[in-house]
């Protein structure tokens, strides 16, 4: 077991792989009386199509991660994983993010029991013809419940725009349509393929014993029967630099328009910056252009061009994005000010400086809180492919001229739009 | 972890010292008996001084001096609970042990800027200032229809109590704010700091001695402590029938809203009972309706119900299919009545109670629920930590049935959606 300083704050991190592959990341906090479990696997809902363990290329239909996610927590004999940990007190859920999947339980009771039965519930799938078809009527609902959000149609719909062949173009949850495809062959195929031990891993944080921990995982006969596999391999796609559909307009039940302006940054060409630095310097450019002290906030603020402002950046597979959400009655100006802002990127040293302070008051916030800083350790593995423990030492190094040279290689000139406007009158 | 409570002339000041966090929290509670003509005005305020102060007067200047602050977060919200409207203001910086020894008192400096000093000219608040959140403000009061499960819910409380105070729409309306002026707003957050009731939460690893210095210089209110009465309204008694409202809609799926009423409970029953009875039926991942209107019948993906105590009623919200309407408000109806005739199975009632408890046992963990448990404690009149985890356990199955018996569902509404065809 290795023991990391996370932070430099008297936070520690331990890490251990356990023979098969499966990997482990403990963070004991002090004066805390809860714990926060995740497990995750890198399986997604871009992962349609794949290599199973025999060699054979598999085609999936979409949102079969997102209902196998679902449905993992179906049991052959017993009480639900639900029923199980609600015992305890503890509750559980889970989510399907495009590259991984998340399973995690949160409480204060019988820590060991519950982490044991975790792995074993999400290591025994039981899928039937007709537990499959009862939960096909749950995910309908829940895809209708996100087609009626304009957030959430603006994000599908400009993810389409931006992308050719990467299967970060389809829905997360899919379609009703795809959705009914789905059976519990295919689902045994895929839990196969990607839910085994060398592909998870678990981050725990909170009031934890270590040793114990340790040993109860070293242990655990589910989870150690699982032999190591080679890694999956994912499928690679060629994608352009250029966005497929540069602009797209759809009528919803809005009383004022919307819109996602994004750009699409292909990150080829920062091969000498790891994935963590292109991320940071993006971090800091959004900030100081768009941020709540920029000089275009404060123009749109003034002239009143939209509420409801929002902008972050995103990543997929060889690709970054900067994504502009917002809410106005005159967007025709809104965009032309974007546009102005992103023709002509300029950063100072005041600006850097500033961001900097912000951002490592706010690093050392969030490990006051045991679910921030369990969510931060996952986010790093499945970015990053481990753990930044240094990251508020990456921030202090930050200068102006590496990110000067950063501005001039980046190309911001692949830039798509997506708009909801009210219904037509009839 | 302990509480310190300091009488004030104009409130209370709750000082929570810990060891635990590298933050101080702040909370500045004003307190006011509800009245819906100021709905909208409080909304409105708390955006206003939100925006800018006297001498920080641009969103952008205001914004600079937070992040030189070590990035110290502020907020402002105003909201009815019962038969009070409160406003709060929050305030979160790091410990000073991690950033400069005078950020505890310039941290509290920016609180006075935004609560006594903000933008005013000439006895009005900044014309300019105020049409940009007079703006916001009517954006968000006319986007409430674009979030069908709000907008089914806001639909649904004009039915289930007319005139009650939580019949109104906490958006606040595009009436009342064309009301609004710069020089009547103006007056009336000099009359909410004057009148309101005062309490200062303050939570962190602080000196007692040095805070009460620090709020009676930055935080001097002029209000005088008076009574403002309950906050509980009081109980309705079943009348009639249950009302069943549809209206139509044009989103894809339609959202259910049920308001209930309970009536008749004791002391117990409110401060305990209630909870696991909500938990049981559809407050936690692992309730009734979660279990049979979801996992069995597949009719949801999310059903939950909540509770407000001062306004002795419960909210059922479910998302499903027009075609579903009638079986799922059947089993809903199924659900409620069953537990008024026979006792729940052990494991499910005795899971309510841990997670209780253990909900309990987490508020320590994180300085904001630290403060919000001891603001709702205060607010709602609820007993001390300790005292709940040895009353809860009190609770019976029995106890579970005899409360069954007292909620009633009094409004059934649908906000319809379409396309059902597809599945």
């Amino acid at each position: 077991m290795k023991k990391i300083n996370y932070n430099n704050l008297d936070q520690d991190l331990y890490t251990f792989t356990l023979k098969n592959g499966f990997k482990v990341y403990l963070l004991p906090f002090q004066d805390k009386k809860n714990y926060y479990a995740i497990i995750g696997t890198r399986y997604g809902s871009i992962d349609i199509e794949f290599d199973n363990p025999s060699g054979k290329r598999i085609k999936t239909p979409l949102g079969i991660a997102h209902f196998l996610e679902h449905k993992i927590f179906a049991q052959e004999e017993g009480d639900d994983p639900f029923v199980y940990f609600a015992k305890s007190g503890v509750n559980a859920n889970a989510s399907t993010s495009f590259d991984n999947t998340r399973y995690y339980i949160w409480g204060v009771n019988d820590i060991k029991k519950n982490i044991s039965y975790f792995l074993d519930f999400l290591l025994s799938p039981y899928f039937t013809d007709n537990n499959v078809l009862k939960e096909k009527g749950i995910i309908y609902e829940e895809i209708k419940m996100y087609e009626d959000s304009p957030e959430w149609v603006l994000d599908d719909e400009m993810r389409k725009n931006l992308f050719y062949n990467l299967p970060y173009k389809d829905k997360i949850a899919g379609t009703i349509e795809e959705v009914s495809k789905i059976t519990k062959e295919q689902l045994y195929e895929v839990y196969n393929t990607f839910y085994n031990p060398s592909e998870m891993f678990l981050v725990l944080g909170g009031a934890i014993d270590v040793k114990e921990i340790e040993k109860l995982l070293k242990n655990h006969e589910m989870l150690n029967s699982k032999k190591k596999k080679p890694p999956v391999k994912h499928l690679t796609y060629d994608e352009p630099s250029d966005v497929k559909c540069e602009y797209k307009e759809l009528h919803m039940g809005v009383k004022i328009p919307k819109i996602r302006y994004s750009v699409k940054i292909n990150c080829d060409k920062f091969k000498d910056l790891t994935n963590l630095e292109v991320s940071m310097y993006l971090g800091i450019i959004i900030f100081a252009l768009f941020g709540q002290t920029s000089d275009f906030r404060e123009l749109v603020t003034t002239q009143s061009l939209t509420s409801g402002f929002f902008v972050e950046k995103n990543r997929y597979a060889n690709f970054a994005t900067i994504d502009i959400t917002a809410e106005s009655d005159k967007a025709d100006m809104l965009i032309n000010e974007i546009d102005k802002v992103l023709d002509n990127v300029k950063i100072t040293k005041d600006e850097l400086e500033r961001l900097k302070k912000v951002w490592i008051a706010s690093e050392i916030r969030m490990v006051d809180s045991v679910e921030v800083t369990v969510d931060n350790v996952y986010s790093d593995i499945i970015l990053y492919g481990d753990v930044y423990k240094d990251r508020i030492k990456s921030i202090r190094e930050l200068d102006i001229k590496r990110l000067n040279k950063f501005v001039k290689q980046l190309d911001l000139s692949n830039r798509s739009l997506v708009m909801i406007l009210p219904e037509e009158e009839n | 972890m302990k509480e310190k409570i300091i009488d004030l002339k104009y409130g209370k000041l709750h000082i929570i010292k810990t060891k635990k966090f590298r933050t101080i929290n702040v909370k500045v509670v004003l307190k006011e008996k509800f009245n819906p003509d100021n709905i909208t005005k409080n909304n409105f305020l708390t955006d206003y001084l939100m925006m800018s102060t006297k001498k920080y007067n641009t969103k952008k200047k205001l914004a600079l001096r937070t992040e030189e602050l070590y990035s110290l977060y502020l907020g402002a919200y105003s909201k009815r609970r019962g038969n009070f409207s409160v406003v709060r203001f929050n305030l979160s910086f790091l410990d000073p042990k991690y950033t400069e020894k005078e950020m505890l008192e310039e941290s509290f400096e920016l609180l006075h800027e935004i609560i006594f000093n903000p933008n005013v000219k000439r006895g009005s608040f900044d014309k300019e200032l105020f049409k940009l959140v007079a703006k916001d403000l009517q954006t968000e009061i006319e986007t409430i229809k674009e979030n069908s499960r709000i907008y089914a819910v806001i639909q649904m409380v004009k039915h289930l109590g007319e005139g009650k105070p939580y019949s109104y729409n906490g958006y606040g309306t595009i009436e009342d704010l064309e009301k609004i002026t710069p020089t009547n707003i103006y007056q009336y957050y000099k009359e909410l700091l004057n009148t309101s009731l005062v309490d200062i939460y303050v939570a962190g690893d602080v000196n007692d001695d040095e805070i009460e210095k620090i709020v009676l210089e930055k935080l001097n209110f002029k209000t005088i402590k008076k009574d403002k009465g309950s906050i509980q309204l009081e109980e309705e008694k079943k009348t009639g029938k249950i009302k069943e409202i549809i209206d139509e809609s044009s989103f894809n799926q339609s959202k259910l809203a049920i308001g209930c009423k309970f009536y008749n409970l004791t002391e117990f029953e409110r401060k305990y009972v209630l909870n696991i009875f909500n938990l049981i039926l559809g407050g936690g991942f692992n309730s009734l309706f979660m279990q049979e209107i979801r996992e069995k019948a597949s009719l949801a993906y999310y059903i939950n119900s909540t509770i407000n105590k001062p306004d002795n009623i419960m909210i059922i919200q479910s998302g499903i299919s027009y075609k579903n309407y009638k079986k799922t408000v059947k089993l809903i109806k199924e659900i409620m009545k069953r537990l008024t005739k026979e006792l729940i199975d052990d494991s499910i009632f005795e899971s309510a109670v841990v997670e209780y408890i253990s909900v309990l046992d987490e508020v320590n963990d994180n300085l904001d629920d630290i403060l919000e448990y001891n603001y709702t404690k205060d607010l709602l009149d609820l007993d001390e930590l300790e005292e709940r985890r040895k009353n809860i356990k009190k609770v019976t199955k029995e106890d579970i049935r005899g409360i069954a018996k007292k909620v009633y569902i009094d409004t059934i509404y649908l906000l319809k959606g379409g396309n059902d065809e597809k599945d």
